[in-house]
């Protein structure tokens, strides 16, 4: 219990050192954040994205810095190539409506005090769908017929009033599909079929998954857990919450490799031979 | 034995169904995706009447606590007045329904989930010892993982360390991911064969 307390107590001294004194430490850029940085601010003029949050609370401590410098980038272009927004969730595999609550976050904390909306109009640049539980039905229902699955936004008006809406119906009147999630194959599985480039973000448990997709091109690009998220806030030029949090991840990583060596050194020289 | 009690309709239904939607996605015929659509959004519907039995269940469980005066009744109350206050909340005022998510579920929530990470180190510490060389391998790949989701492992071992682990994340660990999920996919297939014959009764209540 001793040795679990001082480990504790290790950990929290550790991560507070960024406080004290910031680190600083370069991060490399990686081939798949250059890709994923790419493929959005490659989208042609006046193109539509859909964009799905399926991430709760907990994901959101972990990749909410990918999704930021997502949505930056998103909204930028909406005022200089003017492309549209369709941005909604279905609630992943939990089916809970975090991320529509996350989805106003981002608007109420990041998007409107930074003048990301300023000069856009709701319904004609971007249209919130709000929570469409049902997860893979829902996901199928957004290439296929999203009308019939959303057939009110996330205010309660019709989207057949909606201006953006009128020109769009299925997934091939997407120029990008764009998730993030915990997930892969459920995406692939309803959305690869529509040919249309899939960029995700992700969290650092699902690479291994992404990875077999993205070598035989179904997903365009995805950013892979923090590190990730930090390189597309410093190749977008919004740094945020994952850079932030660097120094720190880098530490308590450092420290996972010391706790893991450190007793086994210990215990392959002294411990084996006292039998502890 | 009552009709109502008789296993045999609801294993005809699982099979009817399952069928159907299985049907539906390797033929093609248009009618049969229509219907198909259709079941699979079901289990929606039906998981907001879970919801519903999941409430009265908690509200019971949590009333009878407190009205017995039962051990750990404060918890119960607090549980129910949580409960009770986040419903009206969100019928009611919305900003104070917004309010308690966006500043009391969300941050607990998190908080929850870092506080897990203080377990895994003393995991790491408890319970990774070289007594095998299967758990050298184990360690080892472990540490390389690790310095390779920050920048330090390519710091320290130079850019070839980041293409050895990403040629162990894209070839062995993705290929032992894909087989994991084609097994847990013949286990579902054989689940269901089994549902479809009555041998699997879990899903109507059965052993």
């Amino acid at each position: 219990m001793t040795l679990d307390r001082l480990i504790f107590l290790g950990l929290i001294v550790v991560l507070a050192i960024p406080f004290v004194h910031v680190l600083g430490i370069p991060i490399p850029i990686s081939p798949e954040t250059r890709k994923y940085h790419q493929a959005i601010i490659g989208l042609p003029k006046g193109c539509n994205v859909l964009w799905v949050t399926d991430i709760d609370f907990t994901l959101w401590v972990e990749i909410q810095g990918g999704e930021i410098a997502t949505m930056k980038m998103l909204f930028k272009l909406m005022k200089e190539r003017q492309i549209h927004l369709v941005w909604t969730t279905t609630g992943g595999d939990t089916g809970l409506p975090d991320g529509r609550i996350l989805i106003h976050r981002m608007i109420d904390e990041y998007l409107r005090p930074g003048g990301f909306l300023e000069g856009l109009k709701y319904g004609e640049d971007y249209v919130l769908l709000g929570w469409l539980p049902g997860w893979e039905t829902s996901l199928r229902g957004l290439v296929t017929d999203i009308h019939k699955l959303a057939p009110t936004d996330d205010f309660g008006t019709p989207i057949d009033q909606i201006p953006l809406m009128k020109g769009i119906h299925s997934g091939k009147d997407f120029a990008l599909l764009g998730y993030s999630s915990y997930y892969v194959d459920q995406y692939m599985r309803q959305w690869s079929d529509q040919k249309v480039p899939i960029i995700a973000d992700l969290s650092a448990s699902a690479v291994s998954f992404a990875k077999p997709w993205f070598a035989k091109g179904f997903v365009s690009a995805y950013l892979g857990g923090a590190a990730a998220c930090a390189e597309i806030e410093q190749l977008s030029g919004y740094p945020g919450p994952a850079a932030a949090a660097m120094d720190a991840q880098i530490l308590g990583h450092i420290a996972a490799v010391v706790v893991l060596v450190v007793p086994n050194l210990y215990w392959l020289t002294i411990g084996r031979k006292r039998g502890k | 034995m009552s009709v109502l009690k008789r296993k045999e309709i609801p294993v005809a239904l699982f099979a009817v169904f399952g069928l159907t939607v299985l049907f539906a996605y390797f033929s093609g015929v248009k009618e049969l995706e229509s219907i198909s659509s259709s079941l699979i959004t079901w289990p929606v519907t039906l998981a907001m009447f879970a919801i519903i039995l999941g409430i009265a269940g908690f509200v019971g469980y949590h009333a009878r606590i407190v009205s017995k005066r039962l051990g750990g009744w404060p918890y119960s109350l607090e549980a129910l007045l949580a409960f009770v206050i986040t419903l009206a909340a969100g019928f009611v005022f919305k900003p104070l329904y917004d309010y308690i998510v966006t500043n009391i579920v969300v941050t607990l929530t998190v908080a929850v989930t870092c506080f897990v990470a203080f377990y895994n180190y003393t995991l790491f510490f408890r319970a990774t010892r070289v007594r095998t060389v299967w758990v050298a391998i184990l360690i080892v790949v472990s540490i390389m993982f690790i310095l390779w989701m920050v920048p330090v492992g390519a710091m320290i071992f130079g850019p070839g360390f980041t293409a050895v682990v990403d040629w162990i994340y894209a070839y062995p660990n993705a290929g032992g991911m894909k087989a994991l999920l084609i097994v847990v996919a013949v286990g579902i297939i054989l689940l269901f064969i089994r549902g479809c014959l009555g041998y699997e009764k879990s899903q109507i209540g059965g052993e």
